[in-house]
């Protein structure tokens, strides 16, 4: 048995010690002294046990910021897989509270703080990720999940070489072969920087412009916007997916059109905005169908 | 016994006599060389490519000239564009499950009409339903038939609904199979014009050489037709026409991609690419290659014998002032709708509580083939002759009498 057990035992074992001496005390009471006495001594204990039932309510009544600890242990341990990752978190904090070194503590307080931040973005419903391959194998199995039947993708283009790296040829990979087969059905609004679809040519620059054919051989259907239609409407300019009715994912670029950041947000709240986003759009766009039809 | 008076085209129609040569001599040519080089030969590069010792002897297969000529002359009574695609299937429904694959890719919600084949509504309903995803049918033939809707009126009915239910594609026929020729460029530009239109296909299964197809103006993305109606060829090959700028390459690449896939099984559209690309799949499926040699020849037929309207109209004419005058009932759609597919309903009761076999019979006992339906209703294909007097007097006869 270690020291801490044995703290821990010796807490445990007070009320009974107390108990049993407090039950002493009032046998004795009662054996020897007269029945005046020992009403009033009984008084006595009554009062004392409002009292300390009445100090501790008005405790917690004074700390309402405190977590009801046990409304959350409850509800938690209806979720078992929740559950252990709670106990196990607990018990982590209660080891690295257990070490002083004051350096040691730096670093553990800094990394706490992130995870805390982490934990608090996910609470809200979001995901973020930094690595560029991490959300891409989110990104599959979101498109891949049962019941997901439409993704609708706003592309935001300020390089030719948008989804041309690894990766993203890979994720235009999987949107093909996804429609292709039926599994979604996927439509998408690119909003792409003047510079690469001047005004005065039909199509954007290659490899951008084959790399909207390729879907549009698919069967994508396709809108394309110049970034100058939305300048009184700043507000559009932006980059997301909307996985049907269960998610909406924000894509932050680089300059070279590589995926940095992305978030995705599962609150309902957030896809009807973007839903929104994806109607106004649609106000300033140009179907890629409607491209071809002038092409001839 | 006197000669039939076939007025059935709209079921399946007479074949055409080129047709009919080319399908005896090619039973001919397959009893006595069956597939040897001569065949392989003959099927690439055409009739001339065989010795004149076995061309004098099948006359009947020298209107083939290969599948290139094949699809030039099948463009040629379409009207379509030199550079548009033609896809040749051994059935029109094979085409129709193309098309359906096709329509749901871009589109969400596609309006058909009830004017629709039951079975191509089938197929469509099977493919949008696997991806949940809707068709709406606009309910016009009552209308038509009754209240002799307008085609102008029709148009702005569907385009009304098209608007209203937020619909991207489109199914149409072009004659339905009651004789409805439905004003479908009009609708198709009214359509473009109000709302985004994603994908059209037409169902030109009973206007191809009924009515002028005129897809030179690239108004659709898709059109299904078949040979065994109009065009005569008797024995049922699917064509399917496509070459809208727009749209061509999406098509061309997903038929490639999805044949390869195994995904659309078509053996005759892909012993037809074969043929034309010059490469050969050892182990592919064994086709019926007759539908090819009578639909080609029944194609020549036709190209040789473009028919009159005015003929067309006159038996129209004459049809139905006898009919009206021993008390049928015509149901013609207005003038602006009408095909060479006429209505007729009997006024007897007997007849209207009488089988459509029992009406089909009655009228083949006086020489006249034609459909029949429920409730005394037969259906007539106008023929591209005139009536003789004989044929006026068959039909009187056949007419005047009751079940």
């Amino acid at each position: 048995m270690d020291a801490t057990e044995t703290t821990h035992s010796e807490h445990s074992s007070k009320p009974l010690l107390a108990s049993a001496g407090l039950a002493g005390l009032t046998f004795a009471v009662w054996a020897a002294a007269p029945t005046s006495f020992l009403l009033g001594y009984l008084c006595l204990l009554v009062s004392a046990l409002i009292g300390l039932v009445m100090k501790t309510w008005l405790e917690v009544r004074a700390r309402p910021q405190q977590p009801p600890l046990l409304e959350l242990l409850l509800s938690l341990a209806s979720d078992p897989e929740l559950a252990t990752l709670h106990a196990s978190l607990a018990d982590a904090l209660k080891d690295v509270s257990s070490r002083t070194d004051p350096t040691f503590r730096k670093l553990a307080l800094s990394r706490l703080n992130s995870i805390a931040a982490d934990c608090a973005l996910l609470a809200k419903g979001q995901v973020a990720f930094t690595s560029t391959e991490s959300w891409r194998v989110v990104y599959e199995e979101l498109l891949r999940s049962p019941g997901l039947h439409l993704y609708r993708s706003v592309a935001y283009v300020e390089s030719a070489h948008y989804w041309q790296d690894g990766p993203g040829q890979q994720s235009t990979q999987l949107n093909l072969e996804l429609h292709d087969e039926g599994t979604i059905r996927i439509e998408r609004t690119a909003i792409i920087a003047d510079h690469l679809w001047p005004a005065s040519d039909l199509f954007p620059v290659d490899p951008l412009h084959s790399w909207l054919d390729q879907q549009h051989r698919y069967g994508i259907w396709l809108r394309l916007i110049r970034e100058s239609a939305l300048e009184n409407d700043s507000e559009l300019l932006c980059d997301f997916g909307i996985y049907g009715t269960r998610a909406v994912g924000m894509q932050t670029a680089d300059p070279a059109g590589r995926t940095i950041r992305f978030l995705l947000d599962f609150n309902f709240a957030k896809i009807q905005e973007a839903e929104t986003v994806w109607n106004r759009l649609g106000v300033y766009a140009t179907s890629y169908r409607h491209l071809l039809d002038q092409q001839h | 016994m006197p000669e039939l008076l076939y007025l059935d085209t709209a079921r399946l129609g007479l074949m055409s006599p080129r047709a009919c040569r080319a399908s005896v001599d090619f039973a001919r040519f397959a009893g006595e060389y069956g597939a040897t080089l001569y065949l392989t030969d003959f099927l690439k590069d055409g009739f001339a490519s065989l010795p004149s010792t076995i061309r004098d002897r099948y006359r009947g297969l020298e209107d083939w000239c290969g599948v290139a000529s094949l699809r030039q002359s099948l463009r040629d009574l379409s009207n379509a564009q030199r550079d548009s695609n033609v896809l040749v299937a051994s059935r029109a429904a094979s085409l129709m499950k193309l098309a359906a694959r096709l329509l749901v890719r871009p589109c969400h919600n596609i309006l058909v009409t009830d004017l629709s084949w039951p079975a191509y509504d089938r197929i469509l309903r099977r493919a949008a339903n696997n991806r949940g995803y809707k068709v709406t049918k606009v309910r016009v033939r009552r209308r038509i038939l009754k209240r002799h809707l307008t085609a102008d009126e029709l148009t702005d009915n569907i385009a009304t609904q098209f608007v209203r239910d937020g619909c991207d594609g489109l199914f149409l026929p072009l004659v339905d199979n009651l004789g409805v020729q439905l004003p479908v460029r009009r609708i198709v530009e009214r359509l473009r014009n109000e709302a985004e239109l994603r994908f059209v296909v037409l169902d030109a299964a009973q206007a191809y050489n009924h009515v002028p197809l005129d897809l030179a103006s690239n108004y659709c993305d898709f059109v299904i037709a078949g040979c065994h109606k109009w065009l005569r060829a008797f024995t049922p090959m699917g064509v399917g026409f496509f070459g809208h700028p727009a749209t061509a390459d999406y098509i061309r690449d997903s038929t490639q991609r999805w044949m390869r896939q195994g995904a659309i099984d078509e053996p005759l559209m892909r012993f037809v690419d074969e043929l034309d690309g010059g490469a050969c799949q050892r182990f592919g499926e064994t086709v019926s290659l007759s539908p090819l040699l009578t639909s080609n020849a029944a194609v020549i037929d036709a190209l040789r014998n473009r028919e009159s309207i005015e003929v067309t109209t006159d038996n129209e004419r004459v049809l139905t002032s006898m009919a009206d005058s021993l008390g049928w009932r015509v149901l013609t759609p207005s003038n602006d709708l009408r095909s060479r597919i006429v209505l007729l309903q009997s006024p007897h009761e007997s007849d209207r509580l009488a089988s459509s076999e029992t009406i089909r019979r009655r009228f083949l006992n006086r020489s006249i083939a034609l459909s029949a339906y429920t409730c005394g209703i037969v259906r007539v294909s106008l023929p591209s002759r005139p009536f003789s007097v004989d044929d006026c007097a068959a039909l009187q006869s056949a007419l005047a009498s009751t079940a």
